[in-house]
């Protein structure tokens, strides 16, 4: 079992997962051991990639840190705060997160200014105002503007007339409009066409940068893996396999990973039948 | 792009009719790699209906003109259009044009003299004769009357017990030494013992797998006045001369040669009990074995031999690998092993009474020229021009059904020769 604290370089942690195990439907024909112990330190500004095959865990680690379930053993800490039993919605004024869904994230019939106002008090307390004051326009087509898709001159458009490409990018930006501790991605490239992908995967190492943030991607793409984080956490079987540190990034490219894959692979297939073979031709 | 393949004699022409640029150039290479993988050395390519010739086309012509040289074949381009004239012209390589190359005789198969045996220096070709095993050809040729080779264990540590400061030996492999094992290179044993994995050494080249380094085979190869040496916990090694070369290839398309089949034909022609190998073979799959974990890393708490745990010290293949790659194998097999090499020897399941240890390490595949021949230049020209791309310890996978069987092998080249066994310490 590997422990995955490399690439810290003596940061305060941000994230700190211990010992967190998950089954779904245990004890049924059909029990899933979907986190089988995952022990996890991100230190503040670190962006990890999660990636793995399907049914890997990755998803579900990120679920369980953004609260969607509550896990059968572990512990989750986020700046120091253990949040391991809260509910999804408290954990928001942590918690920034992204769906592979781009119609997820927000509200379709509100306008693109109206669903920022939304984002702007996540974690808050949010009761009947106003319309937006000048200023807080003014400062709202600011930053929309960074995104490059002249979406500033749009804010009264409701966002259900967006692509899915501008629909994603107005997401990511909204669930980083407060700064959150820690920023949760989930594949949340993988509906858009190729250049809408590529369009908000750069905006997203852009934001991430830009604004200092903790975040935790789970990816497909072993591009993405390779070109946006600073980390690589390999999944396999609800299990840490493999992690690429900050100073094994500048070397990894796709083909390593997908030997690693490989790698897990075979091990699959080393069964007690090889395993004797191994101990009669092996010296 | 339209290629069409036309036989003239001795000759395969390539007629192109389209463009060779970029977006064809790979699939031109692969079509004249994959005849001289055919055995078709003497190579034309008729340029009459190429349109356009770019840097990326010429790149390959010059690509092919290497490997077929690398073969003693020949190659030249004909009845170029004026606009490939003058490309190869304008590019210094006129003399790719077959008007201006001087005629070829092609180079005499399997008669010639030998410069040398490949483990003792220089033999003399004596004769020759031919054996049929199922689809492929065998020619026999006989290097030196009496050769022998004289086999050590030179370090004995066994699975899997944790290693000792005394099961390290440091391993010299200059030229006229072969051998296989367990080790790794460094700076010393302390340095090395995170890292042993298989490795295997000939003609001045050493080539092992870092456990736990990832996939890709680390290597030294002998130059001027460095020998490459390894830090080995197990090693078997040979030095002598080779008393035959056997050159084996495929007489038609089910033609196959298993890798206990080329341990057979090495006993019957040397008539020995016990025979020591060296070989460069194009792959039809390989199946093995090699650590993923150091040997040198066990504790007296790990029980890395059982099921589940060796999953953490082994790497099966998992199905068979490295089709239409080179390997060059260093095997040592007998009948009736010498108490001193008897336990690095393993029973083959496919042949009752033959034991066997083998090493392979895997290379893009590369031509070699037919009959005769030396084995160092071609073994230093793999480790010079191409990396090495894997390295295995073979086994054979005897599961019943979903078994992948033994490593097997398509054409190739393989000196052997009887070896006697002595006991540990230097040759």
């Amino acid at each position: 079992m590997l422990t995955s604290t490399a690439g810290t370089g003596g940061k305060s942690m941000m994230l700190e997962i211990r010992g967190l195990r998950k089954t779904f439907f245990p004890d049924t024909p059909n029990e899933v051991r979907a986190l089988q112990g995952i022990d996890l330190d991100l230190s503040e500004g670190c962006f990890a990639a999660i990636i793995g095959t399907n049914g890997s865990g990755k998803s579900t680690l990120l679920n369980a840190v953004a609260g969607s379930f509550l896990p059968d053993q572990g512990t989750v800490r986020i700046d120091g705060v253990e949040i391991t039993r809260w509910e999804e919605y408290r954990r928001a004024q942590y918690v920034g997160r992204v769906f592979q869904n781009p119609f997820a994230g927000t509200a379709a019939g509100m306008t693109i200014a109206e669903n920022i106002g939304l984002a702007m008090r996540r974690g808050l307390s949010r009761g009947l105002r106003p319309a937006l004051p000048r200023q807080v326009r003014d400062a709202m087509a600011d930053r929309v503007r960074t995104l490059g898709m002249g979406l500033e001159n749009r804010l009264d458009n409701p966002i259900g007339t967006l692509s899915g490409g501008q629909r994603q990018a107005l997401t990511l930006l909204m669930a980083t409009w407060l700064k959150p501790r820690l920023l949760l991605l989930d594949e949340h490239t993988a509906a858009l066409d190729p250049k809408s992908a590529a369009q908000v995967a750069a905006l997203t190492r852009e934001i991430i940068e830009r604004e200092h943030l903790t975040a935790l991607m789970v990816t497909h793409s072993m591009q993405q893996a390779v070109q946006l984080p600073n980390r690589i956490i390999m999944m396999h079987q609800g299990r840490i396999v493999r992690q690429y540190s900050e100073s094994e990034m500048a070397r990894v490219r796709v083909p390593e990973l997908l030997a690693a894959f490989d790698r897990i692979r075979r091990r699959e297939q080393l069964d007690p039948a090889v395993s004797d073979i191994l101990g009669r031709q092996y010296l | 792009m339209k290629i069409e393949t036309l036989t003239d004699g001795r000759r395969t022409i390539l007629k192109l009719d389209g463009r060779l640029d970029v977006t064809w150039a790979e699939h031109v290479l692969n079509s004249a790699l994959e005849l001289l993988r055919g055995g078709r050395h003497e190579l034309r390519m008729d340029a009459s209906g190429l349109q356009y010739l770019s840097s990326a086309g010429i790149r390959v012509l010059i690509r092919i003109r290497r490997e077929v040289s690398a073969v003693q074949g020949s190659f030249a381009i004909v009845n170029p259009s004026p606009f490939v004239e003058n490309a190869l012209r304008m590019s210094g390589l006129g003399e790719l044009l077959e008007c201006d190359t001087p005629e070829q005789d092609a180079p005499d198969t399997g008669t010639g003299d030998v410069a040398g045996a490949p483990c003792s220096g220089s033999a003399v070709q004596k004769g020759r004769g031919d054996i049929d095993v199922a689809g492929i050809q065998v020619d026999v040729h006989p290097l030196g009357a009496g050769a022998m080779l004289r086999v050590q264990a030179t370090a004995r540590w066994r699975p899997w017990t944790p290693v000792q400061d005394t099961d390290v030996v440091n391993l010299p492999f200059p030229r006229p030494v072969f051998g296989l094992g367990i080790g790794a290179a460094g700076v010393d044993a302390g340095d090395s013992c995170s890292r042993f994995g298989e490795f295997a050494a000939l003609a001045g080249c050493l080539s092992w797998l870092p456990a736990g380094g990832g996939d890709t085979p680390d290597y030294l190869v002998e130059a001027e006045r460095f020998t490459p040496s390894i830090f080995a916990i197990q090693g078997l090694v040979a030095e002598g001369a080779f008393s035959h070369l056997l050159r084996f290839r495929p007489v038609d398309k089910t033609g196959l040669l298993p890798l206990s089949s080329l341990f057979g034909q090495a006993l019957e022609v040397t008539g020995a009990d016990s025979v020591a190998m060296v070989c460069i073979a194009e792959i039809e799959g390989l199946v093995g074995a090699a650590l993923s974990r150091s040997p040198g890393l066990m504790t007296t708490a790990d029980s890395p031999g059982g099921f589940p745990q060796i999953r953490d010290w082994m790497a099966f293949c998992g199905e068979r690998v490295h089709a239409r790659h080179s390997a060059l194998l260093v095997a040592f097999v007998s009948r009736r092993p010498d108490a001193a090499v008897a336990p690095y020897l393993v029973p083959l399941s496919s042949t009752p009474g033959l034991f066997a240890h083998t090493h392979a390490v895997v290379f893009p595949f590369r031509p070699l020229p037919e009959g005769v021949i030396d084995l160092e230049p071609h073994v230093r020209m793999f480790f010079e021009t191409v990396e090495p791309v894997d390295l295995l310890h073979l086994i054979e996978d005897d599961r019943p059904a979903v078994g992948l069987g033994q490593s097997t092998f398509l054409r190739g080249a393989c000196w052997c020769a009887p070896f006697s066994a002595g006991k540990g310490g230097a040759l």
